[in-house]
């Protein structure tokens, strides 16, 4: 008697189990709380050890991407620092993180206090349903998070099909926005044709590795602006969105080096009356 | 109470079985009666299943494309698979409810697996023959992976190996290549960077029906997986053609064929005009996504599911433009 009241508990546990996984199939993944995703706990502790990590939302930085959306291997996204560059406090690192890529840290970009203002926008790939992590570390040693739950999968093993065999690798292009401002933050874009070869996608040969861009490094009149340390999270053609803060008319030129040991240059005039 | 615990002991289990097995019970039925499963013949020896439109899903099984075959006198050849190996086996058993002549060739008309996954319910007969275009090995190699997790997530198919594609199977096709069916000859034909890399269109010379694959959609917006600006040519030269008879990739062919290439191209006009405007006027990829060819909405089927990947491929191409 008492056996079979507890298989028959059992079953009906089993059964609404059954009934809620099936259940869950149907629905949207819903989404999880950010502080606790396993995959999270593990990076946290590499990256940051036991350091605090504060909500930077309301005042430290913005992270925003669409509520919609259906390519995972081009995903927009745009960090904005909601705190000013001051010669006392100011924010040198920012770390882009997605909790479920093959490598989860999608970019670590350093930015020099004259630049002026923090923003960057760029595009990603994400393989998995995943949070992405803005943490911005600021010169006094602390850091701020906001973060965005995404909901696309497959970006990094599922080859875009758009830039087979392009034969403009390496092609770089600036685009300014306005004409230029002396002695404020100004935005400018760089692009640079590059497959941005995921290690699981590419149609690689025995012993070949993945040709991905793993640095970039801006300069203003041979100061830096800013620095990244990247790999294949980003899209194929990789744009960066920034500012950079001219005091002077002057040479913005950039730095580009891939897994293939290749580097690229560009560089531009600046002129004040462009 | 003995005894009634053990009839609800049993009664939980049959709810267990049932809801294990419902799916599974549903489908096998489906394979055995193939009278649920139409194919017209639209014209002589062309026949033609009409899928419902995507995205795949339980619901649908994953029938979601139009597929079918041409009968010569000799043998027969099947263009497109389905999604699954269930819709494969559907149209097999289909193509066994119109004719005995043997299955000669298999011909898949792009990489998507709509039209691809289905195969291996022909393939495993080593005297089929399966075309492809030249750049369909490849695309398979890359996206097989990632096409077998869909499959296995969006349709629940457990068993994804019997699905796995032998990218050695396809005969590539560079430019033009004939078979002939008995009394009927065939003509497959390769296009550059249009719908995807790797588009193949199917003539039936005997009667001029065209089979377009995916180049070519009725009512359903189109979708752009290669380049925006070659696509536009290869529809231009699509345009062109004397088409009475035709099928496309997706949606019902009671259309005048010019009618369905001029407003696809109407589309892919307004979006490359929009996105290069916006382009000129600094705006991200982020917000023209939102913005760009929206005064499109209600003319297309699924446009809120595919168009903004579409502006997405749209934007990152034509931002290279000098």
């Amino acid at each position: 008697m008492t056996k079979i009241s507890v298989i028959q508990k059992s079953l009906c546990f089993i059964t609404m189990a059954f009934l809620c996984v099936n259940t869950a199939c149907a629905t949207p993944f819903p989404e999880p709380d950010h502080a606790s995703v396993p995959e999270w706990l593990v990076i946290k502790n590499l990256m940051f050890g036991d350091r605090e990590i504060k909500d930077g939302s309301n005042d430290v930085l913005a992270l925003y991407l669409n509520s919609k959306l259906d390519d995972s291997s081009t995903v927009p996204i745009m960090v904005n620092a909601l705190m000013d560059q001051t010669d006392d406090v100011f924010i040198e690192t920012l770390y882009l993180i997605i909790d479920r890529n093959p490598i989860p840290t999608a970019g670590i970009f350093r930015f020099h206090p004259d630049a002026g203002k923090v923003k960057l926008e760029t595009r990603l790939r994400f393989e998995k349903f995943s949070f992405i992590r803005a943490i911005v570390e600021t010169n006094t040693g602390e850091l701020y998070m906001d973060q965005r739950w995404v909901q696309v999968s497959g970006g990094c093993s599922a080859p875009s099909g758009k830039n087979a065999d392009d034969p403009l690798l390496g092609k770089m292009r600036f685009r300014m926005e306005d004409q230029l401002r002396l002695n404020e933050p100004n935005l400018v874009q760089f692009q640079i044709k590059h497959p941005n070869e995921s290690t699981l996608a590419s149609d690689l040969e025995p012993g070949d590795s993945a040709r991905f861009i793993d640095k970039i490094s801006v300069e203003y009149d041979r100061k830096p602006i800013m620095t990244g340390d990247v790999n294949f999270s980003l899209s194929d053609n990789p744009i960066f969105k920034f500012y950079f803060f001219p005091k002077t008319a002057g040479t913005l030129s950039v730095l580009v080096e891939d897994t293939h040991d290749t580097i690229f240059t560009e560089s531009m005039e600046v002129r004040h009356d462009k | 109470m003995m005894s009634r615990t053990r009839s609800i002991f049993i009664s939980i289990l049959q709810i267990l079985l049932v809801y294990s097995l419902t799916n599974r019970v549903v489908i096998a039925d489906e394979v055995v009666d193939s009278t649920v499963y139409h194919v017209q013949e639209i014209t002589s020896g062309n026949f033609v299943h009409l899928g419902s439109f995507p995205p795949q899903s339980t619901h649908n099984h994953g029938d979601v494309a139009n597929i079918g075959f041409i009968v010569g006198s000799e043998c027969v050849a099947v263009i497109d698979t389905g999604s699954s190996l269930h819709v494969g086996s559907l149209l097999k058993a289909a193509i066994r409810g119109v004719t005995n002549l043997p299955i000669c060739a298999v011909i898949i008309t792009h990489v998507h697996p709509d039209h691809l996954l289905g195969l291996n319910a022909f393939a495993q007969d080593p005297t089929v023959a399966v075309y492809g275009h030249h750049r369909l090995p490849k695309q398979i190699r890359l996206r097989s992976k990632y096409y077998l997790e869909m499959l296995e997530r969006e349709l629940g198919v457990d068993h994804i190996d019997n699905h796995i594609i032998d990218p050695s199977r396809i005969t590539g096709v560079d430019r033009l290549l004939t078979i002939d069916l008995g009394g009927r000859v065939i003509e497959i034909k390769a296009w550059d960077y249009a719908h995807t890399d790797n588009d193949v269109t199917v003539t039936d010379v005997t009667t001029g029906t065209f089979w377009a694959g995916d180049l070519v959609f009725s009512k359903h917006v189109p979708i752009l997986d290669s380049n925006v600006r070659q696509y536009d040519q290869v529809l231009e030269e699509l345009q062109s053609l004397d088409i009475k008879h035709y099928v496309v990739g997706h949606g019902p062919l009671d259309r005048p064929w010019r009618d369905l290439v001029g407003e696809q191209r109407r589309y892919l006009g307004l979006l490359m005009k929009e996105v290069r405007a916006a382009i000129d006027e600094g705006v991200s990829l982020m917000d023209a996504v939102n913005t760009i060819g929206w005064s499109d909405q209600n003319r297309w089927f699924n446009f809120e599911l595919y168009h903004r990947r579409n502006v997405t491929t749209t934007y990152t191409d034509l931002e290279w433009e000098d």
